[in-house]
């Protein structure tokens, strides 16, 4: 413990304590900017100066950084004290004059207006963005860049970029928000929704009560949003900061709630103006109906084509009605076609049409989203015995009421949420159901929630235990399922423990019906001969921007071309391939402007710090012993009440982004994608001449072995080329394992560096002390005369480069030029151009 | 060559008499910087060519600068057991003409500078004395060495080799004493005799700040550590001063020993010269000095035998004045931006890696051999009580003598710039001399019997600094001499810490009003007062004195500002707003001379007819006023 006096009370406080944090502890307030608990403080904007009156160095210092010492005195406001904040205040709220939170402490210090000439920028350079990138999320996505004044936030090259993991730290401890602008930050749950749905606009339209406006933003994204409400998985609440003070926001839960208010009928939809083009959608499951959605809206005439009897795909085959009431489905769907989708039934690809077919009938483009309907074999003998159904036709046999024949002992494999699903459907229907699964608990990939009530409502089951095979009877019909216990050894390639068998283990489980669940592929044979990609796992291949096939207007999206994947999934790509087929159809490039979301794996340190804890809301659901008998739904929505207590839990992260992501009611289709700070992995740029890449190289070699070896680098770089390229920086960056954006920090730092070609003669007009007063600011000025370029600038033949320089060290032969090697001293303005005119004949000749 | 015991220096010391005193007739021509930039290279060149041309049998050596720049390109000639002459403002042509009399054993009398009958080995405390006993006589009247102003009242310790030795030998060095006292420090003191005859020398900082050299020592030395760091700033980044560069390429050994010095004492293993890249011939000398030191074990492991191991490296300076900041240098070392950070912990605590790390600059640690050789109390008698021994100046600007000069600290003002610098140049008045560069301040001509030294200078608001002394006279506007200095330190603000970034920014803005003649007399107090907060709560050195030379314009030159605000004159006519050109009617012959030079056709008039200058057309270059030789161009 060190004590120290603050403000003439004595405080004692741990070894490496700031004074900041010893004032702050004593409730004494002081102001700061640059300050963010969670890095290293920096001691630049000077605002929270104090007075030393007794210690090392007696002076003003910055609070932030100082780290008390046993013995020393400090004062938090003296007239010093003040004078300086107030002097810091004013020359930042006159750089930034229309900043509030600027305003608002100058006014505290008494400073009541900008003393200077305001200027216009919105960042006063407290550096916290780019050291929060570096320091705390170990990105270096952005790095200040020039020195000085001309200091400025930026990107590498001011381009979007390439390591840039959108993780928004650099916005939250941006103090005067300019920063969102800059990167055009998005909430973290707007940003990891794959359907890109405004997510943090419906929270805070449902915290205002604006229900109807809360869906109208929904469905700018979205077609179901009652439905998504109830079965999304919602990923966004995943990366809610809300978890930082206690849970995530109930997100998932307050769309349903706005949903369930609001008929969509009265929402009014506008339609865009009727086109021509007629476009087929194959498969009426979330990823057609987003698409038909979408384009429907912007004017298209659409078809689904299904091969089923109704529309909604898995969303109503797949997903059992205690979860998803088929009338809550059946209404959004209904809304879609009510844009004026028409819809096939029964009609399927292969059997009753082909692509060429649809060509022929005057579609214009098609978009494939057939889905994965074929459940997985589980590769065990007997598997095709009387009384094994796969699990997806099991949910699809119950839902269309086509007639099977169901066990009286059900054993259903697998620990998805479609497991899970059999075994209620089932266990509603009278069955004893066992649910067997090859690992424990906390390994099954369902929903913890769906685990837990169908355990609840009488599910059994049987973990760490694997089907070896299917016993019949002399029938052919399932008898018993042979079983062996598992135990959990090594991880595997996916972080799960490794399920390895336990020998002489067997046992039958005695069941007269076996579901496997194991999981689903779509049927890709039906697109046999059309020409049509197809990858190695069976799916379609598509452009991973534009979703567009190597069918040219051939489109595909949703689980047939990701594999089984979540609903919310299918309707982001249904949505993407209808921009590209509405750029299609225009002739438009497909890709301008869009980028690929990649999947997020970086979630930031820097969290907001504090906050009052507020438990999230609980979903009230029926009770089992009730629900287990009946379809009814189990989840009852929340009431007003809760929802909007729920909603205020949001922290509206970066507080302005309902605001910049425009109101609600504009086309998604028309509408470009955001611009995010993200791009896919770039290739480092060329160089010029295929031998620099070695000359590079040499360099690096030759200080490979020293620490800190970035300057010598740029140096060595700087004398090769004259000036430093970019893809040699790339090359450095790469090289050193450093953020090129750090790279940049540096080499816009010193004045030895060029970021531009120079001329081939650097024409130095010494400014050193000597020379000025013997008058070389006017051989600056005519050389910019006589060369028609500023200072610092290059002749636009590449002759000549401009360059002020410190001193050229020959004081005695002041006023002096350096032309390249020679020196030329004792000038006056009139000798100038008769030395240029040496270097223009020398170049001629 | 590894030397290892004192018979293996001596030896060496030997060989490096007979380099540097052959028994031949020696050529030396002052090859710095300065000296190549005034046409040294090519006075050597046709000294060589002459040399061979005529089959003589004598040395020709290039050395480093012996500090009269004014004079260059300086070439030496000694003749053994006679004279060592020096000669001034050599062109090839004059130095074939001065080959061709030695062949025929003459003394070439032209340019002659002076004659050296002995000069000092400081390190041996002893004379090399050429003629002995009496100095010889010579056909031509020539005054001594220490009859010439610009010499005669310096002291060389810290330039006690430059313009003596080629600095491209490490035997020259040895030959006049060099790598002595490294031996007497590891040999014969503990690291903490050498810390208390450092401390008892009073050396002080010769950078911006003084701080008393042995304490610095002493702190880094009691600081355990595993690793500490020895730091030679050599970043000389104000502007129009060269001391280091002098040094560097003069007698760069004179640097390598006191950091190895340094080192021992303090406790460090590595050391680092951190060197302005634009000075490539210091660094290759630097270079050069180095692999010789280490070849002869005098740099490296287990120096002169002992435990002592100590490695040097050269990292070049990209170029940010801020990095002579000592956090800032620290962190450019690192490979980082030069940004500084606020003291404590101090880099004698936490420095370079987070190791103990002392800094100091080239002057510095070239007094360290000398005081560890002859002893704290030699040096103490240099200097005044406060402020002992010598310190280096580039002095320059309107004087008539600019060079580097060595002085006992105390010396006066007016002894440096009316004695050594021979006073200003042109018969115009002095009016200022400014100390300490950027951070520093313009002194008047009412405390020009000031003593050079730390506290007087401060005092006045100015500061020692690293040692540039610009003088000024009366054709120099002291507000856009500020705004020089200030448009210096805004360019080179790091921007990490508002009153510095932001500051400067405005008080430019507002000297700019001024000089443009729409400034008001508010604008002044509001400078005076901006000044002063900027200094206190700036986060490092460069901050905390940017403001200097506005404060002390503003104190000494008030009247100049005022002039600016209310009569819209510049008096000084340099601040292009305020003045104009016109021709007097009277004088003007109609030459013709100015229309010729005028570069935007600003003059009309026919030849034999009364020019004119178009007042609309005019940029104010002054061109005119240069060219004409009947002094018609008036400036009002």
């Amino acid at each position: 413990m060190v004590k120290l006096t603050i403000n003439d009370k004595v405080v004692e406080v741990p070894e490496g304590t700031t004074i900041l944090q010893a004032a702050r502890q004593e409730g004494i307030k002081i102001p700061t900017l640059c300050y963010y608990e969670a890095i290293k403080p920096y001691g630049g904007c000077r605002l929270c100066v104090v007075e030393v009156t007794a210690g090392p160095r007696t002076s003003l210092t910055a609070s932030c950084s100082y780290p008390v010492a046993e013995g020393i005195k400090v004062q938090t406001d003296t007239p010093k004290v003040l004078r300086a904040r107030r002097l810091v205040i004013d020359l930042l709220w006159s750089r930034s004059p229309d900043l509030p939170i600027l305003k608002s402490i100058a006014q505290d210090l008494g400073v009541m207006a900008p003393s200077f000439p305001v200027g216009n920028t919105e960042c006063i350079l407290c550096d916290l963005c780019t050291r929060v990138c570096s320091e705390l999320e170990q990105l270096g996505v952005i790095g200040m860049q020039g020195r000085g004044s001309k200091r400025e936030v930026l990107t590498p090259f001011g381009e979007l970029s390439e390591v840039c993991q959108e993780c928004g730290a650099c916005g939250f401890v941006c103090p005067t928000a300019w920063i969102h602008e800059v990167a055009k930050i998005q909430a973290p749950c707007t940003l990891t929704c794959p359907a890109g749905i405004n997510v943090q606009g419906y929270v805070q339209l449902v915290n205002q009560g604006k229900d109807k406006e809360a869906v109208k933003l929904i469905m700018e994204r979205l077609p179901l949003p009652g439905t998504l409400g109830r079965i999304c998985p919602h990923p966004c609440e995943d990366e809610c900061r809300r978890q930082t003070v206690d849970e995530p926001v109930a997100i998932c839960n307050l769309k349903r709630f706005a949903a369930d208010q609001v008929d969509l009928k009265e929402l009014g939809l506008e339609k865009g103006k009727p086109r021509p083009e007629k476009v087929a959608i194959v498969g009426g499951g979330p990823a057609g109906l987003s698409c038909a959605y979408h384009l429907a809206r912007a004017g298209y005439k659409t078809t689904i084509f299904e091969a089923l009897p109704v529309l909604g795909g898995m969303l109503k085959v797949g997903i059992p009605d205690y979860r998803l009431p088929k009338d809550v489905l059946q209404q959004e769907i209904d809304n879609i076609l009510s844009l004026g989708v028409e819809v096939k039934y029964n009609t399927a690809m292969g059997r009753d049409f082909t692509l060429d077919s649809l060509k022929e009938d005057g579609y214009k483009a098609v978009f494939l989203g057939i889905g994965c309907h074929v459940g997985m074999k589980l590769g065990v003998p007997g598997e095709d015995a009387q009384g094994v159904m796969q699990g997806v036709d099991f949910l699809r046999k119950y839902t269309l009421k086509e007639p099977f024949e169901l066990g009286k002992r059900v054993a259903v494999i697998g620990g998805g949420n479609v497991a899970i699903d059999v075994a209620c459907t089932a266990l509603r229907l009278g069955s004893k159901v066992t649910i067997v699964y090859r690992r424990t608990r906390d390994e099954m990939p369902a929903f913890e929630h769906e685990i837990e009530q169908a355990l609840c409502e009488g599910v059994e089951p049987l973990y760490l235990t694997a089907p070896v095979s299917v016993k019949t009877d002399a029938n052919g019909k399932v008898r018993a399922l042979e079983c062996q216990k598992m135990e959990l050894g090594e991880p595997d390639a996916s972080g799960r423990r490794r399920p390895v068998p336990v020998k002489g283990s067997e046992f039958d489980l005695e069941v007269d019906m076996i579901i496997p669940a194991i999981g689903q592929r779509t049927n890709a044979s039906i697109f046999e001969g059309t020409g049509l990609e197809i990858t190695k796992w069976g799916t379609i291949e598509v452009d991973e921007i534009t979703f567009e096939t190597n069918l040219p207007g051939v489109f595909a999206g949703g689980d047939a071309q990701k594999g089984p994947w979540i609903a919310v999934g299918a309707i982001g790509d249904g949505e993407k391939a209808a921009v590209s087929i509405d750029r299609y159809l225009r002739g438009l490039d497909q890709k301008e402007g869009r980028i690929k979301k990649r999947k997020r794996h970086h979630r930031p340190k820097t969290f907001p710090i504090g906050g009052v804890v507020q438990p999230r809301a609980v979903m009230p659901t029926l009770p089992p012993e009730y629900t287990c008998s009946c379809f009814d739904e189990i989840a009852t929505g929340f009431t007003p009440e809760s929802a909007r207590a729920e909603a205020t839990r949001c922290l509206n992260c970066y507080s302005d982004c309902l605001e910049h992501l425009g109101a609600p009611g504009t086309s998604a289709v028309y509408k470009a994608p955001e611009a995010v700070v993200a791009k896919k992995l770039k290739e480092r740029s060329a160089y010029d001449n295929p031998g620099d890449e070695a000359t590079v190289a040499a360099i690096l070699n030759k200080y490979r072995e020293e620490r800190g070896n970035l300057l010598p680098v740029l140096l060595g770089i700087n004398r090769t080329f004259n000036w430093l390229p970019r893809p040699a920086l790339e090359h450095v960056a790469d090289d050193l394992h450093m953020p090129l954006a750090e790279i940049l920090r540096v080499a816009t730092f010193y004045n030895a560096f060029s970021l531009v070609p120079r001329g081939k003669y650097i024409v130095s007009v010494c400014l050193g002390t000597g020379c000025f007063v013997k008058g070389s600011p006017r051989l600056l000025d005519r050389l910019e005369r006589e060369l028609k370029i500023k200072s610092g600038g290059t002749t636009e033949d590449m002759m000549f480069s401009l360059e002020p320089v410190r001193c050229i060290g020959c004081c005695a032969l002041a006023p002096a030029v350096r032309i390249n090697e020679d020196t030329y001293g004792r000038l006056s303005p009139d000798h100038l151009p008769k030395i240029l005119k040496l270097y223009t004949e020398q170049s001629v000749a | 060559m590894r030397i290892n015991t004192l018979d293996d220096l001596q030896a060496v010391k030997a060989e490096g008499v007979k380099l540097t005193y052959p028994e031949k007739i020696k050529i030396m021509v002052g090859m710095a910087t300065c000296g190549i930039s005034a046409g040294g290279d090519k006075v050597y060149q046709a000294l060589a060519k002459k040399i061979a041309e005529l089959g003589l049998d004598v040395a020709l050596e290039m050395t480093g600068c012996i500090g009269f720049c004014q004079r260059e390109p300086l070439v030496d000639v000694v003749y053994p057991k006679k004279v060592r002459l020096s000669y001034q403002g050599m062109t090839p042509e004059k130095a074939e003409a001065l080959v061709e009399a030695i062949k025929e054993n003459q003394i070439y009398p032209e340019n002659l500078l002076c004659r050296i009958d002995q000069e000092e080995l400081l390190i041996d405390g002893k004379m090399k004395v050429y003629a002995n006993p009496q100095p010889v006589a010579l056909p031509v009247e020539v005054p001594k060495y220490e009859e010439v102003p610009f010499f005669k009242k310096q002291v060389k310790i810290a330039l006690r080799n430059c313009g003596y030795i080629n600095p491209e030998r490490i035997e020259e060095s040895i030959g006049r004493g060099g790598y002595l006292a490294l031996y007497k420090a590891l040999k014969e003191m503990t690291p903490k005799e050498v810390i208390e005859v450092v401390k008892a020398s009073g050396l002080r900082g010769r950078g911006g700040g003084g701080f008393p050299t042995g304490l610095k020592w002493e702190f880094c030395h009691n600081n355990a550590a595993d690793m500490k760091y020895v730091i030679c700033n050599a970043d000389e980044g104000d502007p129009g001063a060269f001391m280091d560069r002098g040094i560097l390429e003069g007698d760069p050994h004179a640097l390598l020993e006191g950091m190895a010095i340094g080192a021992y004492a303090v406790g460090a293993k590595e050391g680092y010269i951190y060197c302005r890249a634009e000075y490539p011939l210091a660094l290759k000398r630097l270079e050069i000095a180095i692999e010789q030191a280490e070849k002869c074990g005098l740099l490296g492991d287990n120096i002169f035998g002992t435990d002592f191991s100590f490695r040097l490296k050269i990292r070049e300076g990209a170029g940010a004045f801020v990095c002579g900041e000592e956090t800032a240098l620290i962190a450019s070392i690192e490979g980082k931006v030069g940004e500084p950070r606020q003291r404590p912990p101090f880099p004698a605590q936490s420095g370079l890696w987070g190791k103990p790390t002392v800094i100091n600059n080239v002057k510095t640690w070239s007094h360290v051999a000398p005081i560890i050789v002859r002893g704290s109390q030699w040096y103490t008698s240099f200097g005044t009580e406060k402020s002992p021994g010598t310190t280096v100046f580039a002095l320059v600007g309107k004087v008539n003598d600019a060079g580097l000069v060595e002085i006992p600290l105390g010396t006066t003002l007016r002894e440096m710039i009316f004695d050594i610098g021979g006073g200003i140049a042109g018969n115009k008045n002095f009016k200022a001399v400014q100390t300490g560069g950027p951070s520093g301040g313009c002194i008047p001509a009412k405390y020009l019997d000031t003593p050079v030294e730390y506290e007087s200078l401060g005092a006045l608001g100015s500061i020692m600094g690293s040692g540039g002394m610009i003088v000024m006279d009366e054709r120099d506007c002291m507000v856009n001499v500020a705004k020089y200095f200030l448009d210096f330190t805004m360019e080179e603000s790091c921007g990490k810490c508002t009153p510095c970034r932001e500051g400067t920014l405005r008080l430019m803005e507002m000297l700019e009003e001024i000089t443009r003649g729409v400034g008001t007399l508010e604008d002044i107090d509001l400078l005076v007062e901006m000044s002063e907060t900027i200094k206190e709560a700036s986060l490092c050195g460069l901050g905390q004195t940017a403001p200097n030379p506005v404060l002390t314009t503003i104190k000494y030159f008030r009247d100049e500002y005022e002039a600016h605000i209310l009569q819209k004159k510049c008096p000084a006519k340099v601040c292009k707003a305020l003045i104009t050109f016109r021709v007097d009617e009277e004088k003007c012959n109609g030459c013709g001379r100015c229309r010729l030079v005028c570069p935007v056709e600003a003059v009309e008039g026919a030849k034999k007819e009364l020019h004119k200058i178009l007042q609309d057309k005019c940029i104010k270059c002054g061109t005119c006023f240069d060219r004409c030789k009947f002094d018609a161009i008036i400036v009002e």
